[in-house]
């Protein structure tokens, strides 16, 4: 009997040590004292054990033993239970890592979507009556271009809005990167030249543009001539200087001057591209005789607008308001933005209906 | 200590629909003080044929006189019902320093005056529990009725004018600097209690933030009006500094108004003490002494004498149409400067606007300017210059320093703002701290 119980008491052990790193989780019973305490009425809540007028004896012992492997192996079936618990939790644990990294993605404001209502805002306010700087310098209509050749691509069509050739010629175009205007060189025989410039340097300038343009209509224009194009602008503008400077010329023929300067200076880029010719002829620049052909000649050949010449501001003025005319006919953008066009609202009243 | 007032802004006004407006008040020959003056911080002084006298405590205001305060009074309407306050803006927002107003008899015997320019305070000071007080105010062509509902409302009245910043000619128009019209604002900000704006065709019911607190008119947009969550910022009491400040100027004033005038401009002028040069010259433009004003700009010895004559001429100019005529005749008359020159001048005084700032060539321009022009340009390019490129303001200029000392200082801002480039953003304070 003795050696069956220590059998029993060895396999527990040996079945304790078995069970591994789950040591920890096992409740602890707190085993039965080998002796019995004194008779005693044990404090409320208390284990009450070895109880009993003999207070424990070798039976006593083999039934704790007996008791002590049973509670084992029911603790380490609670084990198991409460491993799976933990393990059903790194589960739910991984889940709801998902769940919060598909929330994030769903609710946050990424790059793309700050980007796309940057773009929003930005045909709103080319549609909504945009500074004059804003038209004439191109910018207004180089925002709406893209968005309703979009919507023209998408199948939207709006309805023919005629535009005069007198606009379309007006119009001048860059293919976007720094290639310079030639809208300048689109009037070299009616030119103003601003009064600040006038002299023999400007009239050498003067013939030296013209002669660069009609070498670029044939062709690529000589490397010599534009060296002295360059050169010849250059004079003219310290020319304009000093001017300023001796109190010749006062701030506002100054900057006329410099600002006419300037462009003949991009006219001068524009010629040193090799296509220049076509440009100046007509054959790469905008065509057609409504707002939609124009777009779709400008977005096929992947042209923008350059600022327009001084003079024609009207003439984009007329065409931005083309744009926007379009615009409104075809679609407007997710910006919240809505226009209400007339308010003939009519009400059905379903019984009648 | 009472509340002062010494900023308001009517800057952000918005588009709003036109309003053509005019309202003529009828005035009756000329009567007795119409208000009374009741107390004078600093000077109080009216324009006569003799030039200009002071005004002291206890004296009635005449009827279309114009009564200038230097810096600050408080005067009663002859029904006792509304304390007008002449106040003073210190700042560079608005285009307005000193106040001025003209009373003028009405035929319904409702308080009426002209707020010539400046900002004023109109408190409705009636003793009884409730008592409304109704005062008349003319602005140009403007003409609008306040009620002040309750006792103890006030409102704050601005006026002032500007002309047109750019250098962009008009579309088929002749150049700017020969346009004669700045643009003129007017418009009333309630800061307590309730008033009504009778504008002439329109009554607006106001009260003090929050609510519809503001009217604005002016001549390009036409009416407006605002509403304000709080009050705006600049309305506020005077700081400790500001203060003692205020204190010195009236010292200075009323030693000034108590004696000859001009002679006492010219002592303060060839003072020691910036505060007594710059009052100097805010007075000359107080007293439409022209003259004076722009020899303050030529002024070769002192710098803040011709910041300040810049600053007093540029508010001076958008007073009313017809300034910079005037302004243009006394350069002629004086044949010190060309045609061009004065052009120049006009143009830099105008300023210029949002799409002349993003253009290389203006800061080329000024650059330019600060080597060889005459000394008003000079002084003006770089006054420019400081505002248009605060990243510059650390090089060292003096307009009125040899030609050696100008040239280098016009390279380092060769240096700073390249040609064909657009000057670089103005340093944090954060590394101004650090010393970057």
């Amino acid at each position: 009997m003795l050696k069956r119980t220590i059998s029993l008491l060895v396999i527990a052990l040996l079945w304790h040590v078995a069970a591994g790193s789950a040591a920890a989780q096992y409740y602890y019973a707190a085993p039965r004292p080998a002796v019995a305490p004194a008779v005693v009425a044990p404090p409320v809540g208390a284990y009450p054990f070895g109880y009993g007028p003999y207070g424990g004896g070798p039976w006593s012992g083999a039934a704790d033993m007996l008791d002590a492997y049973g509670n084992v192996g029911i603790d380490m079936e609670k084990a198991r239970v409460i491993r799976e618990q933990a393990n059903q939790a790194k589960l739910e644990t991984q889940k709801k890592t998902v769940d919060t990294v598909a929330y994030e993605r769903a609710n946050k404001y990424w790059y793309t979507d700050f980007m796309v209502d940057v773009d929003a805002k930005q045909i709103q306010f080319a549609m909504n009556k945009p500074p004059m700087s804003e038209v004439v310098s191109g910018r207004s209509l180089n925002v709406l271009l893209p968005w309703l050749d979009q919507l023209m691509s998408k199948g939207a069509s709006g309805p023919n809005i005629p535009l005069d050739p007198a606009i379309v010629s007006a119009i001048n175009i860059t293919s976007g990167s720094d290639q310079g205007n030639t809208g300048v060189l689109k009037e070299l025989n009616t030119l103003d030249w601003p009064t600040a410039t006038i002299g023999p340097d400007q009239q050498k300038l003067d013939s030296l543009l013209k002669q660069a343009t009609n070498e670029a209509m044939k062709g690529q224009v000589p490397s010599l001539t534009m060296t002295a194009l360059d050169k010849q602008i250059n004079v003219v503008n310290d020319d304009v200087r000093k001017r300023f400077q001796k109190d010749e010329v006062d701030t506002t023929d100054y900057l006329l001057a410099t600002r006419f300067l300037d462009r003949v200076k991009e006219a001068s880029k524009a010629l040193r591209q090799p296509n220049v010719g076509k440009s100046l002829s007509g054959q790469s620049g905008p065509q057609g005789s409504t707002v939609e052909q124009v777009i779709y000649s400008m977005a096929s050949k992947g042209l923008q607008f350059a600022p327009a010449t001084p003079g024609h501001e009207s003439d984009y003025v007329a065409l931005h308001r083309a744009f926007v005319n379009l615009g409104l006919a075809i679609g407007t953008p997710d910006t919240g933005f809505r226009m209400r066009v007339g308010t003939n609202l009519v009400t059905v009243d379903p019984k009648k209906s | 200590m009472p509340r002062r007032i010494i900023w308001f802004t009517l800057a952000g006004i918005a588009t709003a629909a036109f309003l053509a407006f005019t309202v003529q008040a009828d005035t009756l020959v000329q009567g007795e003080g119409l208000a009374t003056c009741v107390k004078v911080e600093g000077a109080l002084v009216e324009e006569t044929k003799a030039g200009f006298k002071q005004i002291k405590p206890g004296q009635k205001i005449p009827a279309e006189t114009l009564v200038v305060g230097l810096p600050e009074a408080d005067l009663v309407t002859s029904d006792g019902k509304c304390e007008i306050r002449l106040l003073v803006y210190i700042g560079e927002e608005l285009p307005v320093t000193e106040a001025a107003v003209i009373f003028h008899t009405s035929v319904d015997k409702v308080p009426e005056f002209t707020l010539d320019r400046g900002v004023v305070a109109v408190k409705n000071v009636v003793k009884a529990e409730k008592g409304v007080a109704v005062v008349r105010i003319r602005a140009g062509k403007q003409s609008w009725e306040i009620t002040l509902r309750d006792p103890g409302s006030e409102v704050l009245v601005a006026r002032f004018g500007r002309h047109e910043p750019g250098t962009k000619l008009f579309q088929g128009g002749p150049k700017k600097e020969f346009v004669d019209e700045p643009q003129m604002h007017f418009g009333v900000l309630v800061v307590k209690g309730h008033a009504v704006v009778n504008t002439g065709t329109h009554t607006y019911a106001m009260t003090a933030p929050p609510g519809p607190a503001m009217a604005a008119w002016d001549s390009a947009t036409g009416l407006e009006i605002k509403r304000l969550e709080s009050m705006p910022e600049e309305v506020r009491n005077l700081e400790p500094a500001e203060t003692e400040k205020f204190k010195e100027i009236c010292v200075i004033t009323s030693k000034l108004a108590s004696g000859d005038i001009g002679k006492g401009i010219d002592e303060l002028l060839a003072s020691d003490n910036v505060s007594k040069r710059r009052v100097a010259v805010a007075c000359m433009g107080a007293f439409d002494d022209l003259p004076r004003l722009w020899a303050a700009m030529e002024n070769a010895k002192h710098e803040d004498v011709r910041e300040q004559a810049i600053h007093t001429m540029r508010n001076w100019i958008g007073r009313k149409p017809g300034q910079l005529t005037k302004l243009q005749d006394q350069l002629t008359k004086e044949k010190k400067y060309s045609a061009v020159q004065i052009r120049t001048i006009t143009t830099l005084l105008r300023g210029f606007d949002d799409t002349d700032r993003r253009e290389p060539v203006i800061y080329q321009l000024l650059i330019d300017s600060l080597e060889v022009a005459p000394l008003p340009i000079r002084q003006l390019a770089h006054w420019h210059l400081e505002r248009l490129a605060p990243a510059g303001q650390k090089i060292a200029y003096d307009a009125g320093a040899d030609e050696a000392a100008r040239r280098r200082a016009a390279e380092q801002w060769r240096q700073l703002i390249p040609s064909g480039q657009l000057p670089p953003p103005p340093p944090k304070k954060d590394d101004v701290k650090k010393g970057k």
